[in-house]
């Protein structure tokens, strides 16, 4: 099968990459149109100059029944940020990536010292698809949150993008029409930190001491609208007020395979694309490490249908009564592979086995 | 705070937790091995949609045990988070391979009904209904886990027990035993149920004892 070309170096490939996805079923969500990303700075002698192809979806944060009832929605960051550095790396130790031929500066580049608002992947070699979050960095050097060092060789590429902030996806001022009010009342966003275990709550405070913006849990008066997310990770809106909120989500698409850290307990992960054929067969998740066995032993997909407001449960099955393959908890025998794993949605992976994995999810278009 | 605004305070928190609550998801079952068997090791049949409740006790272990054929008792101290039949989920009728199977998905607000962090059961019934079994058993495992209903207060939460989590002895038996008869496909034993008196047999001993004391009576006339 032949892999599309979704560089947007050229008009032609641009008009392919619309018509692909406009021939495809985006579900719930809606495709806008697309464009190129005529703002990249990747703008260095020898870098490849090509753009992500950019575009956007309606995201659907779902509300209960009646205002005083819950409904949780688990949204994925289908785009990322525009690329704002593209290059290849010199060399490569610890949590220090180099850059020989980069000379940036605060006022060129816009990562250079704003720690956490930037995160490198690298696009080639053996850790494609992997990222970290940008720590600091010199002129020619970045300092990563993790140790990428391994997957590095000179010449391994990579891209430097802006996180995406509950700002940057939510609106400043909640363009997105979440409902605010307190931490008890407002729409509550939640993100899922696996090192803790445990979710972050965000929410957007409409009066009171400590003002009117984004507020995580922790404090009524610290301004939260600044706090980063990975694209791969997953977030969960709860909605305590009656009808459904709809708004845009516009971004650059991600090309190339996306390297997942799964860990041993909850996984909250998105669905970094917005297209393609995603399914549980296709995800790569049991060629990564993903553990098969019974519904008790194996590592564990869990898909949220917001319609009937609950989980469903999909696991490798390796044995026993209804054979070989994937499964959801309500059948044994039902194959259960070409499961979508949806656009614009974030899912659990339960791991229940030792031992952390990473998960290799190809690029579904 | 003074003795009328305690009760007043505590039921606003009450009903702000009961306000936003979420669900759980439970993935439950027999589907992986150990089906349930009667008494004398037949297993359950496919499609007889014998049922099975799940759900939490609010009395202790030792309780359930004690008082394991007093049914009327034990369901008003059950409460039940959602039911399934002999055979859901799996294809096949009855004397097929997954007799004393079952597979279920069911949703329910464990916060609601108050059994958040409670022990999980399963209740096994050889009839459609509670009321008409002749035997039932009921299963746990206390020292898994997973066996407690989640605190689904904040958020949905999902859950995953399956019969053969349940230890074969007394801590996970209240009412039951384990080892006769083996499933369909002869690969592993089964979880069997235990007699319990008939709904119409109780009727009679309970009218048999009411004349107790009339019998009393009499002779102690009889004698003067």
């Amino acid at each position: 099968m032949k892999t599309p070309d979704f560089s947007c170096s050229s008009a032609a490939n641009l008009i392919r990459f619309a018509q692909l996805f406009n021939g495809l079923s985006m579900g719930r969500f809606l495709l806008g149109f697309i464009v190129a990303a005529a703002s990249l700075q990747a703008a260095v002698a020898q870098t490849t100059v090509t753009t992500d192809p950019v575009g956007f979806l309606t995201l659907t944060v779902y509300g209960p029944a009646s205002t005083g009832g819950t409904a949780n929605t688990y949204l994925g960051l289908a785009f990322t940020q525009p690329v704002n550095y593209q290059a290849t790396l010199s060399s490569a130790s610890g949590t220090t990536l180099t850059d020989s031929s980069a000379t940036w500066t605060a006022t060129a580049n816009g990562f250079n010292g704003i720690s956490g608002a930037f995160y490198v992947e690298l696009i080639s070699g053996a850790g494609a698809g992997r990222m970290s979050q940008i720590t600091g960095n010199t002129a020619n050097t970045i300092t990563t949150a993790n140790d990428l060092s391994s997957f590095v060789t000179a010449g391994t590429g990579y891209k430097i993008r802006p996180n995406w902030t509950l700002a940057t996806v939510f609106g400043s001022t909640d363009q997105a029409g979440l409902a605010g009010g307190t931490l008890i009342t407002a729409d509550q966003i939640l993100v899922y930190s696996t090192s803790g275990q445990q979710y972050a709550t965000y929410y957007y405070k409409t009066s009171g001491i400590g003002g009117t913006g984004w507020r995580s849990s922790a404090s009524t008066s610290t301004d939260a609208s600044n706090t980063p997310f990975l694209p791969t990770d997953g977030i969960v809106v709860v909605r305590h007020t009656a009808g459904n909120v709809s708004f845009s989500l516009a971004g650059a698409v991600k090309l190339g395979q996306t390297a997942l850290p799964v860990v041993p307990g909850t996984n909250l992960l998105s669905n970094i694309y917005p297209s393609g054929t995603f399914t549980l067969a296709t995800s790569g998740l049991v060629a990564s490490g993903l553990t098969g066995g019974t519904l008790v032993t194996a590592d564990q997909v869990l898909i949220y249908d917001n319609t009937a407001n609950q989980y469903n449960t999909y696991y490798y099955k390796t044995s026993g009564i209804g054979g070989t393959g994937w499964r959801s908890s309500a059948s044994t025998s039902t194959d259960a592979s070409n499961t979508p794993i949806p656009f614009g949605a974030s899912i659990i992976i339960q791991r229940i086995n030792p031992g952390s994995f990473t998960w290799v999810a190809p690029q579904p278009f | 705070m003074n003795k009328v605004s305690a009760p007043i305070i505590a039921g606003i928190l009450l009903c702000a937790s009961s306000l936003f609550a979420n669900s759980t998801t439970a993935n439950w079952g027999a589907q992986i091995s150990n089906g349930v068997g009667l008494a004398n090791g037949t297993p359950l049949a496919n499609g007889s949609n014998d049922l099975i409740l799940l759900g939490s006790f609010d009395i202790s272990n030792s309780t359930i045990a004690a008082n394991g054929s007093n049914e009327s008792f034990l369901m008003s101290n059950f409460t039940t988070f959602a039911s399934a039949v002999i055979g859901q989920g799996d294809p096949g009728g009855p004397g097929s391979a997954s007799d004393g199977y079952w597979t279920a998905v069911s949703t329910n607000s464990a916060s609601t009904l108050g059994i958040q962090t409670k022990e999980i059961y399963y209740w096994v019934f050889n009839a459609t209904t509670a009321g008409t079994a002749t035997q039932y058993g009921i299963f746990t495992a206390p020292s898994n886990s997973s066996w407690f209903f989640p605190d689904d207060t904040s958020i949905a939460q999902s859950n995953t027990t399956d019969l053969s989590q349940v230890p074969h002895d007394s801590s996970g038996i209240l009412w039951g035993s384990y080892g006769t008869g083996l499933s369909r496909d002869g690969s592993s034993p089964l979880y069997n149920l235990a007699a319990v008196p008939e709904p119409s047999t109780l009727a009679l001993i309970a009218l048999g004892l009411a004349g107790v004391p009339i019998a009393v009576k009499r002779r102690n006339r009889s004698s003067l």
